[in-house]
């Protein structure tokens, strides 16, 4: 996986015209979630199993990674977006889903001793990826990443996109009152 | 399909009483499908010790392991209690580098190194890893509180 920073300004400068905080935030989040389900999971157990010195097998810590490739990640996204409120549904499916999308897209970039990433799972067995820089070269990016970002960030201010804009969440809580 | 249709058959309150639980078992389901089948597609260096001699000639892969002692042309890569004799050399090799490295199995259980990386910015790149979860989480979680996203599920399970 590339840093998350740099997913993360990636996310940001891709999703500038994003016409509210808001959504910029949930599509950045989005480029951050497919490492935060896979990685982070398995990290934590084996960290777990290392202090309590349980033998976990394999599987258990491989099946996480399950979650970086698209269409798994397609139906958490799906589940997460089920459980805002109504009309954040559609705008958090569709932020998740693009920036876990451009997450993987970045990924995919890279390249990896062993084997690559399964996109078409579980459609097929099949691995690829464009093997481009290795897996901490994406740091040499943040110097450019974020100078580029702030200008981002100052065209946004100037143009008024940094305040809430539609307030999605004020029409949510009625909607869910509503339907009660 | 226009987004009010999609958002009306996919994402209304019919639909995350049943896809919820439906979508819950389908990720169960895929990830331990996808665990045992990584598992059983790649074969790592603790099934090749198990039998090495029926593996001599093969491919041996090692993904993030600590180099542990570097001789000339020579060193012992470790993870997880494993230890893999290698023979060859990276650049910027050095005592607890962590290498992933490609090789072939010898007759005498050493691995020859046929291609392989020193990971040179694994701590860097965890430190700003956990810094950019931390930040984007409570972006999120105040976003989300702001919101009134809480309440909002709360009275819908409720």
């Amino acid at each position: 996986m590339a840093d998350l920073v740099t997913h993360s300004l990636v996310a940001y400068l891709a999703y500038a015209r994003a016409p509210s905080t808001r959504l910029s935030l949930w599509f950045v989040a989005g480029t951050v979630l497919p490492d935060a389900a896979s990685r982070l999971p398995a990290q934590v157990l084996h960290l777990l199993a290392d202090v309590t010195a349980v033998v976990v097998p394999d599987p258990v810590y491989l099946g996480f990674d399950v979650l970086h490739t698209p269409f798994p990640y397609l139906l958490l996204c799906w589940a997460l977006a089920l459980l805002a409120p109504r009309p954040s549904r559609l705008p958090l499916l569709l932020c998740l889903l693009g920036g876990g999308l451009l997450h993987i897209a970045v990924d995919v970039l890279q390249r990896h001793v062993g084997s690559a990433y399964r996109l078409g799972y579980p459609f097929t067995a099949a691995s690829w990826e464009a093997g481009l820089f290795w897996t901490e070269d994406s740091l040499y990016a943040i110097p450019v990443l974020v100078p580029l970002s702030l200008l981002a960030w100052r065209w946004r201010v100037r143009t008024g996109r940094t305040g809430g804009g539609r307030r999605v969440g004020d029409e949510a809580v009625g909607g869910i009152s509503r339907g009660a | 399909m226009t987004h009010h249709r999609l958002r009306h058959r996919l994402l209304d309150d019919r639909a995350r009483r049943g896809a919820l639980p439906l979508l819950a078992a389908a990720l169960v389901g895929l990830y331990a499908h996808y665990g045992i089948s990584t598992d059983a597609a790649s074969l790592n260096f603790r099934e090749i010790m198990e039998d090495p001699d029926r593996h001599v000639g093969g491919r041996v892969v090692l993904a993030f392991y600590q180099v542990v002692g570097v001789e000339d042309g020579r060193f012992d890569a470790r993870s997880w209690g494993r230890t893999a004799p290698v023979v060859g050399s990276l650049p910027g090799l050095r005592e607890g580098s962590i290498v992933s490295v490609e090789g072939v199995l010898r007759a005498d259980h050493r691995v020859d190194l046929v291609f392989g990386y020193v990971h040179r910015w694994r701590f860097l790149k965890k430190v700003v890893g956990v810094a950019t979860l931390a930040a984007v989480g409570w972006l999120f979680a105040r976003d989300w509180r702001r919101d009134g996203g809480g309440r909002a599920v709360e009275a819908a399970r409720g």
